[in-house]
């Protein structure tokens, strides 16, 4: 038994959402958890509740109001009507959208918990050499978050390739659009094609086991800073 | 230190210990005597099917339990041993295998419902006329044509309105009709093939058009009692009730056929 066109077509596309959604989400990750780290302010507890959120939520609740929110009645969805933008629902974008959210806490937090570990003194100290705060910031506070970036980028990347119900809310099950792989198995077991279905999660399971030893080596290696998010 | 404490309290601990073992008891000999009749219902029918079981109940006295989902997911969790009584599938095919593989009984076989298929809007004026309507939607909603019964349905009826090619590109599917119907309720969707029972079950009553029963072939939703139910007779009955005259004329209001075609 060998992979089909579309199952080819299904791994495809979520590696190329994966990707595209684990960018993003480091860059704009980034000042979140910076902030996160650093505050004193009030705030800090309902922003860290607000990223955390799709961590408990189930993916049926998200997929849901996003689907209500996205659309032509929703908020963002009529604002985006208005502007003359392609409806969110079953569309590439779309998913990168729901992903984004869905994956957030998984990104954030282990860059939030790096920043928090080198504390301030690194910082300090380069301000008393004469660096400016964009210099200590990327010369001294990103290569000291390094693992906790790499730890990020993993899980973030991991996570969207096993994401699921979110997707297949707002998907629509469109090949080559919004048939992930997820879905594609979901597929092959509802139409009993138990063979397809295996081949498929099999692959899966080796992708899971694999990203997860990779993580741990990290965490091994980089013994410094010992907080890795949500895990 | 649990000994001292037993010994300390040791009347009332006796006590405890009988109202739990008499509770045991009674929970224990309770389920043996009124173990519930296990149902794997097909999603369409979930509005139906919550207002017919109280019914039987009350006719009979037996208890009902309902699980509903895909019928594709009960397919397999029954092949692994899924403790259900009977099986409202959407289709027939499956009921046939399970047939076919011995862990339904062929002798129990009915069809219990026939299903209508509506193209529904939410959010247009109006959903005539038909063509003209479907070729002017942003999106269309149908049932996965390869997995849901009544998404084949819609196929047949786009490719018999020599429509389905030339509408390929906006249809957008839900794995199920529960979901299509979702999918069409929240707009997203201008118009969605539905089942007309939904439409009719629905707090959003929307404009719909009744699909002929001649444009698709029939979607014949079949039941099965279970090899491995220890209650056989009372699913059996079950199955009569379903098919009783005054319950068949229920099941069409519900937006059904029943009459045969």
């Amino acid at each position: 038994m060998s992979l089909s066109p579309g199952d080819l077509e299904a791994i495809w596309l979520t590696l190329k959402l994966a990707v595209l959604v684990t960018s993003l989400l480091l860059i704009i990750s980034t000042p979140i958890a910076w902030w996160l780290a650093r505050t004193q302010s009030w705030l800090k507890a309902p922003i860290n509740a607000i990223v955390a959120m799709p961590l408990v939520l189930p993916p049926t609740v998200l997929g849901f109001y996003l689907l209500l929110f996205l659309g032509p009645d929703g908020a963002l969805g009529s604002a985006l009507n208005s502007l003359g933008l392609s409806p969110l629902p079953f569309s590439f974008s779309g998913l990168v959208v729901a992903s984004m959210i869905y994956s957030l806490p998984f990104v954030v937090q282990p860059i939030q918990n790096a920043f928090s570990a080198m504390g301030q003194r690194p910082l300090e100290v380069a301000a008393t050499l004469r660096a400016s705060p964009w210099d200590r910031f990327i010369h001294v506070a990103l290569p000291l978050a390094k693992p906790g970036y790499l730890s990020a980028a993993v899980l973030g990347f991991a996570h969207t390739v096993g994401e699921f119900g979110v997707i297949l809310m707002i998907g629509g099950n469109i090949e080559g659009e919004t048939r992930v792989l997820s879905v594609q198995i979901y597929d092959h077991v509802e139409a009993l094609e138990y063979g397809q279905a295996h081949l498929l999660s099999l692959l899966m399971v080796a992708f899971a086991f694999c990203v997860l030893a990779l993580l741990y080596s990290l965490q091994k290696r980089t013994k410094s800073t010992p907080h890795f998010g949500p895990y | 230190m649990l000994h001292a404490l037993i010994k300390k309290n040791g009347t009332v601990f006796t006590s405890l210990l009988k109202i739990i073992t008499l509770g045991g008891f009674i929970a224990f000999t309770g389920i043996a005597f009124a173990e519930p009749l296990r149902l794997a219902v097909a999603s369409n029918f979930t509005s139906p099917i919550q207002k017919l079981a109280p019914i039987f109940e009350q006719e009979t006295g037996h208890k009902i339990q309902l699980s509903f989902g895909s019928s594709g997911k009960f397919f397999a969790q029954i092949q692994h041993g899924a403790p259900f009584d009977v099986f409202l599938s959407a289709d027939q095919a499956k009921p046939d295998k399970l047939i076919e593989k011995g862990l339904a009984l062929e002798s129990s076989q009915i069809i219990y419902a026939k299903g209508a298929l509506a193209l529904w809007s939410a959010s247009l004026k109006s959903v005539d006329p038909v063509d003209k309507t479907l070729l002017e939607a942003r999106k269309i909603a149908i049932a996965n044509p390869k997995l849901a019964p009544y998404g084949k349905a819609a196929k047949e009826t786009l490719t018999k309105l020599a429509l389905w090619s030339k509408l390929k590109g906006k249809l957008v599917q839900g794995e199920n009709i529960g979901q299509t119907y979702q999918f069409t309720y929240s707009k997203n969707a201008d118009v969605g093939f539905v089942a007309l029972s939904q439409v009719l079950a629905g707090d959003v009553k929307g404009h719909y058009w009744k699909v002929p029963n001649s444009y698709h072939s029939a979607i014949k939703q079949s039941a099965v009692v279970l090899s491995s139910s220890h209650q056989k007779e009372v699913a059996n009955a079950f199955l009569a009730f379903l098919m009783r005259a005054d319950i068949q004329q229920k099941i069409a209001s519900f937006g059904y056929q029943t009459t045969p075609q």
